[in-house]
């Protein structure tokens, strides 16, 4: 089986089928980091082409130091993020995030957690929304926040601490609905306990 | 037993990962089943979020964009950046079999590259500094026409005597040069490519007047307006070298001009808007 250092070389060589290769593999994953970012579908169309383009101009900057899975997914998140200061979404990175009593309505299909968390996400202003995705999804650092987005490390934790305050009464219903059928509460408990000498969990 | 102190904020109780909550904190906690539940709930929110980032995505989910139109917007940036080369129909529809610049076959071609370099952008940013000059009315005593620049890419050799006499080049009307060959043009193309270089990399460390914000706020508006009509132009035409070029000269210039804002701005300021 080809390795992706191989595909990735032909690729630059412009070899079509190697591109494709590359697309077929890595369109699932760099679509939904794409869609999640954006917010919105039809944004997400617009801009998830101009993405792939600076991929596929960026491949020789792969240096095979890490997995190209895990290079192509912090592309892909860097090239969205351009697009999306180009479209001018995230001009409001340091607003304050609107208070809306809305909370996420629950029915079958909805209880998918990521179509729960996507959809409430949404409802966050869009620079809070960029935060919690990149800190709590994709698992970047505030200081790597900052740089990405032009913002301080400080700015970066305030958006996010106000992002999961909201994002928690958002998905009250989807949360309690967790914590009563896995018992998830009582694991975090546990957690708690252990992180801050046993005192929670002692009650 | 009853909570002696005020309920703790959500902020503060959705800061738990980075703000480690205080023995007094703990306290309240550890007796206000309200607190209680939205520490518990927020912390389930956190934990559900990175549930998500783990989440591989589903295979079958529908595509953002066609692999062909992907395709399709890589030949065009490298058609431009190639110098128009991809000008006949023959090219053109090699251009869509195989993104592949003329002489790729070179083992120097084979090795690894930047598909898009950093002097060729240079380039482009220094084709639009005279396009968007004539935009911004910082040439308008030549009185040159926006088709300017593409006269100057047409102008071939001339390019370097135009640049020692600009009034002639902004006399000169547009559609005035003629070639013998596509080949003659691409040739003329390119060396008035290089020469925008020269001159965009003197302008970088001669021009003083690029350190006003206002100067980049303004030139940054009509690149926009610049990028919107290429875009329109393009959906009738796609493969058209000439739009094609503007297209990324435009975009090209916009980013070096988002950067030399950034540079011009007081260190504690940053770019939200323009």
């Amino acid at each position: 089986m080809e390795t992706d250092a191989a595909i990735v070389r032909r690729a630059i060589d412009g070899d079509e089928r190697a591109m494709r290769l590359l697309w077929n593999q890595h369109a699932p994953h760099v679509d939904a980091v794409v869609r999640r970012l954006a917010g919105d579908p039809d944004l997400a169309e617009d801009i998830a082409q101009e993405v792939w383009i600076q991929i596929f101009r960026a491949l020789p900057s792969w240096r095979g130091d890490a997995k190209f899975s895990t290079w192509i997914h912090r592309v892909a998140i860097n090239r969205t993020l351009n697009a999306l200061r180009s479209v001018k979404r995230l001009a409001a990175t340091e607003t304050v995030i609107e208070e809306d009593s809305a909370v996420v309505e629950q029915d079958a299909e909805r209880r998918m957690l990521a179509q729960s968390i996507d959809e409430a996400a949404r409802q966050l202003s869009p620079g809070a929304r960029t935060v919690f995705l990149l800190h709590d999804v994709e698992g970047y650092t505030h200081e790597e926040i900052a740089a990405e987005l032009g913002i301080t490390a400080g700015g970066s934790k305030s958006q996010l601490f106000k992002a999961r305050a909201k994002l928690r009464r958002l998905l009250a219903p989807l949360v309690e609905q967790r914590r009563g059928h896995d018992g998830a509460a009582r694991h975090f408990a546990d957690g708690y306990g252990e992180s801050y000498g046993g005192t929670y969990a002692a009650q | 037993m009853q909570p002696s102190s005020p309920h703790l904020a959500a902020e503060r109780l959705a800061a738990f990962d980075e703000n480690p909550l205080s023995a007094g904190e703990l306290a309240h906690l550890a007796v206000c089943a309200e607190c209680r539940t939205e520490y518990e709930a927020v912390v389930e929110v956190v934990a559900m979020a990175g549930a998500l980032g783990a989440q591989l995505p589903s295979p079958d989910a529908p595509r953002l964009v066609e692999f062909d139109a992907i395709l399709a917007g890589v030949g065009r940036s490298e058609a431009a950046l190639a110098g128009a080369s991809w000008a006949t129909g023959e090219e053109n529809a090699a251009a869509t079999r195989h993104v592949q610049r003329p002489g790729a076959d070179t083992p120097a071609a084979k090795a690894p590259r930047r598909v898009v370099a950093p002097r060729w952008r240079q380039a482009a940013a220094a084709l639009l500094l005279v396009s968007g000059g004539a935009v911004l009315g910082r040439v308008t005593s030549l009185a040159a026409p926006i088709g300017a620049s593409v006269a100057l890419a047409g102008a071939g050799s001339d390019a370097r005597r135009a640049s020692a006499t600009p009034v002639s080049l902004a006399a000169r009307p547009f559609a005035d040069e003629t070639y013998g060959s596509v080949e003659q043009a691409t040739i003329a193309l390119n060396e008035a490519q290089r020469e925008y270089e020269r001159a965009s990399l003197w302008l970088a460390s001669n021009d003083t007047t690029m350190r006003d914000p206002e100067v980049f706020r303004a030139r940054l508006a009509a690149l926009d307006q610049m990028m919107e009509a290429s875009r329109v132009a393009l959906r009738d035409a796609p493969q058209d070298p000439v739009l094609n070029h503007y297209y990324l000269a435009a975009y090209s210039a916009r980013e070096a001009t988002l950067q030399a804002l950034s540079s011009a701005l007081p260190v504690d300021k940053i770019i939200e808007r323009y």
